[in-house]
């Protein structure tokens, strides 16, 4: 089965699924070197669905909101971090980003979620993905569940009842996440909002 | 006052989140949280989140001195009560142990705060929360935030098989935003009714 979906045949725009196994989610990778970016996607490919981008114009017309992670080369050419973080938590696209680097970042300074110096072996990439692709799900499935909530503040009768069974399932999707969660990382996954000005 | 718990978690006594409605600073108020910190008698530890009130004036409020168990307030600063009347609120003893977060601190600082101590707490015993308010922390930030905020932080009380009551001022908030916020909680006690109703 072929998983990959690159940039310039964008065959399918997947239908969202709500419940959503890591096979359908999708991760975005961007190495400037594209031998580098191969690799990764072929590791990740067994889990993720993977999408190439070997240039900056293909990784940003790529970042939509059913990339949940994105993997990007922070020394591409015209693929500043700004950019991306300006289509990122913008609109719908809200996904987490790991930076491909040659040496370790201060998180806490630059405007990543993540980062993974290379060569970056494969167990330390499909956990870190794993991670991020859990914080994804936890933030967007919580965005769900806040305006489901809003919603049924004013809903009535039947429709009340339909939001009631949708915030269920819900709050069961968010538990299952949260338990993978150690200490208070849920919060950091929930509220983190990346500085743009940082960058 | 009896407080009916959720369907699901009928081997408990008591549902782990409770919403409190109450109208405004009132005795009323103060009376169902010394009773939901301290009614089981079983609950060793207390923690209180104080935003509006000073440590002292919520101790004053809500402690039971005949309580044995350890106390610890989070003291979350408003740019109004700031450190130094903090410290000056603080001259004269008390049993409890304070930690002030500053007026800048943000959700994901504040989560991290009342985590690390709800955490202590509650590997040395049972322990009961009052969040003390709903109200002062939609001053802080916007409603899809704090209500992400509370539904990580219900789950992480739930998960250290504590207790925890959060005060609202129904007066003050549009009746939706009420309604919106209900469902992250076991149960809905409302005081302006005395009304006690299952979420």
């Amino acid at each position: 089965m072929n998983t990959d979906n690159t940039t310039g045949g964008k065959a399918t725009a997947p239908n969202r699924s709500r419940d959503d196994t890591a096979a359908t989610r999708v991760v975005l990778v961007a190495d400037r070197d594209p031998t580098v970016t191969d690799d990764i996607a072929a590791v990740l490919r067994d889990s993720y669905t993977v999408r190439s981008a070997y240039d900056s114009a293909d990784a940003l017309a790529s970042l939509d909101p059913d990339v949940s992670v994105a993997l990007l080369d922070t020394e591409m050419a015209g693929l500043s971090p700004r950019r991306v973080l300006e289509r990122v938590r913008t609109g719908s696209v809200d996904c987490q980003v790991a930076a491909l680097t040659d040496e370790a970042l201060d998180l806490d300074a630059s405007a990543f979620d993540e980062y993974l110096v290379k060569p970056v072996a494969p167990d330390h990439l499909v956990e870190t993905v794993d991670r991020l692709s859990r914080r994804a799900t936890y933030r967007t499935t919580l965005e769900e569940y806040y305006q489901t909530a809003s919603e049924r503040a004013t809903a009535a009768g039947d429709r009340k009842e339909r939001l009631d069974d949708r915030l269920a399932e819900l709050d069961e999707q968010l538990d299952d996440v949260f338990v993978s969660f150690e200490g208070s990382e849920a919060y950091d996954a929930a509220l983190r909002e990346l500085d743009v000005d940082s960058c | 006052m009896s407080t009916t718990p959720d369907e699901d978690r009928g081997s408990t006594e008591m549902p782990s989140n409770v919403l409190l409605l109450a109208p405004s600073i009132g005795e009323q108020g103060d009376e169902v949280c010394r009773e939901l910190l301290h009614g089981t008698g079983q609950r060793h530890h207390r923690l209180i989140v104080t935003c509006m009130e000073s440590p002292r004036q919520r101790l004053a409020a809500c402690a039971d001195h005949e309580h044995a168990g350890e106390v610890t307030v989070v003291d979350v600063e408003t740019a109004a009560r700031s450190a130094v009347a903090a410290s000056a609120d603080s001259a004269g003893p008390t049993d409890a142990v304070v930690e002030h977060a500053p007026a800048e601190t943000d959700l994901v600082g504040l989560g991290d705060v009342i985590d690390r101590h709800l955490t202590r707490l509650s590997a040395e015993g049972e322990t009961a929360v009052c969040f003390h308010s709903v109200t002062a922390l939609l001053q802080r930030a916007d409603e899809p935030a704090v209500f992400k905020f509370l539904e990580v932080l219900t789950s992480t009380v739930e998960r250290a098989d504590a207790v925890a009551h959060y005060h609202v001022n129904p007066d003050v908030h549009d009746p939706e935003t009420v309604r919106t916020f209900e469902v992250l909680f076991d149960s809905v006690v409302d005081l302006r009714t005395a009304n006690v109703a299952d979420e």
